[in-house]
């Protein structure tokens, strides 16, 4: 079923619809619930919290082409309400690799799956230890794949400051992949 | 010019001259001493001469020597426009950023990097929930929205359908009366205790304006039986607290006060009420054309009707 059906048959309430919706969506808000808990079970509360928006304003659902942006704009200010709620702007220095979530394995040779894993582990936690403006910038611009002006629009910045900030956002991570390589000790290239 | 030693730079100034052969003898003297103990100046006079092939970086140090003593490394002019190099997107420089990068370990890494998280970044953006009862559990928490949705849908429509009805504000009316009538107990004491006109005297016809107006509020709620009102709530509430002591106690006090409230409104009597009413307009226009020098005389109260 193509996304504007879908959409609208969620509009009128269709509950298999919905679930359908549940369904494809989830991995992508879990994802984005992810990156502003840090840790599974406050991910799962807001990601559900997303679900539960998204279903009482799917009278205001927007038009499919710009249904991802906006998804991601509702899920980014969910997360922000909550985390607002338990008076922490979302602070995930230190997080375990072993709390990080996995991500989605491609299919192949399990050696090459788990060194994959591994290298995207290492590159969340990085993530994790840059400012909170250039992370935010990350995940909407390379991880969720807005453009510079959807991005622009998420944060409510210029897009000049987007366009700045990303460039800089992605060598710093760059550079914090490679100290965190150093620290383990070991060549990763 | 004097036979002190020169510099590395000195050196470098007066290379093309010492390789063409015209320096007077005592400055070509001087430069051959400098090259004869400076290992830095035998590379460069090499590399002019075409004895090192420093553009393919076989003298790294050179290069580097070189830079420390002019520009500097660019390293950080390549980190700028590391991204758009990587994405394909810089416009000229491309050939300039790879010979950097070939002959720098740190931007290589550096490039190396930032070309891996260009591939994995976008597979993190779908994270799968470590629960696999997480669906069911939206879908739950949704579907438990839409059936109080629907239930607040029936109330709503419920309630229109009321406030539509010609005969509501008779029954509104009417059940506001019962609801006021159970709570404030007999309406009909208030009125038997009152003397509005005695309040009004009080004031005195060198009462101040405030007191006059002060009596006269005082008298409206008492009309409407204010006292009345303060007294019952002050037994009931005395009764409340003595009741509230064990649950027999309460339910005692509630079964009192329901009781009470269903006598008052059969006792109810209409001709006094009737009675009452003309006597408290009476009296607000007797207030309302009061003047502090001419307060009337306070009359007699009417006779009660027990």
């Amino acid at each position: 079923m193509d996304l504007a059906t879908l959409l609208e048959r969620c509009r009128r309430g269709d509950e298999l619809a919905w679930e359908a919706f549940v369904r494809q969506y989830q991995s992508r808000v879990y994802g984005i619930a992810y990156h502003y808990a840090g840790n599974p079970d406050d991910a799962r509360d807001l990601a559900q919290e997303i679900f539960v928006r998204l279903y009482e304003k799917r009278g205001r659902w927007v038009a499919p082409e710009q249904f991802l942006p906006w998804l991601i704009r509702l899920s980014r200010n969910a997360c922000i309400d909550q985390l607002r709620r338990r008076a922490a702007r979302p602070s995930l220095t230190g997080v375990s690799l072993d709390q990080v979530a996995d991500v989605r394995a491609s299919g192949g040779d399990p050696e090459d799956v788990r060194a994959a894993g591994a290298r995207k582990r290492l590159l969340f936690r990085a993530l994790q230890s840059l400012g909170a403006l250039s992370r935010e910038i990350i995940l909407l611009k390379d991880i969720q794949g807005l453009s510079l002006e959807e991005a622009a629009g998420v944060l409510g910045v210029p897009i000049g400051t987007v366009k700045s900030r990303s460039n800089r956002a992605r060598i710093e991570l760059a550079q914090k992949v490679l100290a965190l390589d150093a620290d383990a000790g070991k060549d990763a290239w | 010019m004097d036979d002190r030693a020169i510099d590395c730079a000195a050196f470098a100034g007066r290379l093309d001259a010492f390789e063409e052969g015209t320096l007077d003898r005592r400055e070509r003297r001087r430069l051959d001493v400098h090259l004869a103990t400076c290992e830095r100046c035998q590379r460069l006079v090499a590399s002019v001469r075409g004895e090192l092939d420093v553009a393919a970086g076989g003298n790294t140090d050179f290069v580097d020597a070189v830079l420390s003593r002019t520009t500097g490394r660019a390293c950080e002019r390549v980190a700028a426009r590391l991204c758009d190099f990587v994405d394909g997107a810089l416009a000229g420089d491309e050939e300039l950023l790879s010979a950097h990068l070939a002959h720098c370990a740190s931007c290589t890494s550096l490039e190396r990097a930032v070309r891996e998280a260009a591939a994995l970044l976008p597979a993190l953006a779908l994270l799968e929930p470590p629960d696999p009862a997480f669906t069911s559990d939206v879908i739950a928490a949704t579907a438990g929205r839409v059936a109080r949705r629907r239930m607040a849908g029936r109330v709503r429509g419920w309630w229109a359908s009321v406030l539509e009805r010609p005969r509501f504000a008779w029954e509104a009316a009417y059940v506001g009366t019962l609801l006021l009538a159970l709570v404030f107990g007999d309406p009909a004491a208030a009125f038997r205790r009152l003397s509005p006109q005695a309040l009004v005297s009080q004031a005195g016809a060198s009462a101040p304006f405030e007191q006059i107006i002060g009596g006269a509020v005082t008298s409206v709620w008492n009309s409407f039986g204010g006292r009345a009102i303060a007294e019952y709530g002050e037994a009931r509430l005395s009764q409340f607290r003595e009741g509230y002591r064990s649950s027999e106690g309460t339910v005692a006090w509630l079964l009192n006060v329901l009781t009470q409230g269903v006598r008052s409104l059969l006792n109810l009597d209409t001709s006094f009420l009737w009675q009452r009413a003309r006597a408290f307009v009476t009296h607000v226009l007797d207030v309302v054309s009061a003047r502090p020098a001419a307060v009337p005389a306070p009359r007699a109260a009417e006779p009660r009707k027990e």
